[in-house]
């Protein structure tokens, strides 16, 4: 006998969890590399005004 | 002599042969045209029918528990979870994660795809399927063969042989499958969207890459502990440059050999028994479904995400999500490149493909929290 229950939480817990843990991979992913380009820029700046 | 004669034969395996076997004999061969002739997956497909040919040649016990050659292989290899981490570590140190890392809105696109499998594993429960069984189905339309194996052997080890042959059949046939399906849900104009050049990726966010991914795949979905490690171990062995030695034995020799120690275990448990069933006729066909219906969700995501975006991307790289690294990335770029010739896809691509690997062991670890 499937238990129908269990069939849709696994179902939405899973369409809404693959999207949302990917998602909120994508968010940290932007921030870190905003983050590291920043630095970059600034690093690479006075490097510049040297030369 | 005739006595002699009598017992050879006897003792041998011929008498003990069933029409069963005769029909996993031919399956294997199946195997070998569809690998040697016609070159699909050969470095799974010829190792799986040759596991298929030998389990299938009576007394020969190459699977009796705790004596069988293959069966340590088995064992060892995939229902102690060894051989899909280590394939996957070599995976991470061949993968450019460059196209992800330049457009991390890519990585939605790789979860869009996954909803297919939420589909195929609803389709298999209302075709008669249990819990356990309908997962280790719907995980075929991820299209990624170690991912498959691993969920299955956990949740489904008799049914293992037919949903990683399915699997890699299917993903072999994505330049078949995929194109209609994309012709079918896109505009000629749709189809004809240019996108501009990728932004370059420095060094350190390549680095930095491996590490993020790491801590929150695993943070948010434990299970997935053992195969996003390892990718993206591999990853971070490529891309520091300063472990060539280890890069190459991840992306080369280590592989290799866990490739065939996996194609062998995989193939030798699909005894006449086992897979002479019904079901495994209905297995082939909720895969070839769970393609279908994966590339359509890839590609319907990439149409949502156009709604919000200022800057169009072209819907077909949605289909990309599938994982099939790289098979349907370059079936994206050639859709793509009919309907526009100044149309350059393939590297766009390939950020919703690789995110399709992150994103398939994230719904195999769902799967495994829920019914684990």
């Amino acid at each position: 006998m499937t238990d129908w229950n269990k069939v849709i939480e696994v179902f939405g817990s899973g369409v809404l969890g693959v999207l949302l843990i990917m998602g909120f991979l994508m968010i940290l992913l932007q921030i870190s590399f905003k983050v590291i380009e920043y630095f970059e820029r600034c690093i690479e700046k006075p490097t510049s005004e040297k030369a | 002599m005739f006595r002699i004669l009598e017992d050879l034969v006897l003792s041998s395996g011929l008498v003990n042969l069933t029409p069963g076997n005769l029909v996993m004999w031919l399956v294997a061969f199946t195997l070998f045209y569809l690998a040697i002739k016609k070159q699909y997956e050969p470095l799974l497909l010829l190792p799986i029918g040759f596991g298929i040919l030998i389990v299938n040649l009576p007394l020969t016990f190459l699977m009796e528990p705790e004596q069988g050659l293959v069966w340590f292989f088995y064992h060892y290899g995939i229902e102690k979870d060894i051989i899909p981490p280590l394939v996957f570590l070599g995976l991470g140190a061949m993968i450019d994660f460059g196209p992800l890392i330049a457009n991390p809105k890519t990585l939605l696109l790789g979860a869009g795809a996954q909803v297919g499998l939420y589909v195929t594993f609803f389709a298999a429960i209302l075709l008669g399927f249990d819990l356990k069984e309908a997962a280790s189905i719907g995980i075929i339309g991820g299209a990624d063969g170690p991912t498959t194996i691993y969920l299955g052997s956990k949740l489904a080890p008799h049914m293992l042989g037919a949903t990683a042959v399915s699997a890699y059949a299917y993903m072999a046939l994505v330049p078949i499958i995929q194109p209609p399906i994309m012709r079918l849900l896109t505009t000629e104009a749709e189809r004809k969207i240019e996108m501009g050049k990728i932004r370059p990726v420095s060094r350190l966010q390549k680095i930095v890459f491996p590490i993020i991914t790491a801590m929150i795949v695993m943070l948010l979905a434990p299970p997935s502990a053992p195969l996003i490690s390892m990718l993206m171990m591999g990853n971070l062995f490529k891309e520091s440059g300063v472990v060539e030695r280890l890069t190459n034995a991840s992306s080369n020799e280590l592989i290799n050999i866990v490739t065939i120690f996996q194609g062998l275990a995989v193939g030798a448990t699909m005894t006449a028994a086992v897979f002479l069933n019904p079901k495994v006729l209905l297995v082939f066909c909720l895969g070839l479904f769970a393609f279908c219906v994966s590339t359509a969700s890839g590609l319907l995501m990439a149409k949502f995400m156009n709604l919000f975006l200022k800057v169009k991307i072209n819907p077909l790289i949605g289909a990309a999500g599938v994982s099939a690294v790289p098979m349907a990335a370059r079936c994206v770029h050639k859709v793509g490149s009919e309907a526009n010739r100044r149309n350059y896809l393939l590297m766009h691509a390939m950020g919703p493909n690789v995110a399709g690997v992150i994103g398939t062991v994230v719904a195999a670890a769902i799967f495994l929290k829920n019914l684990g």
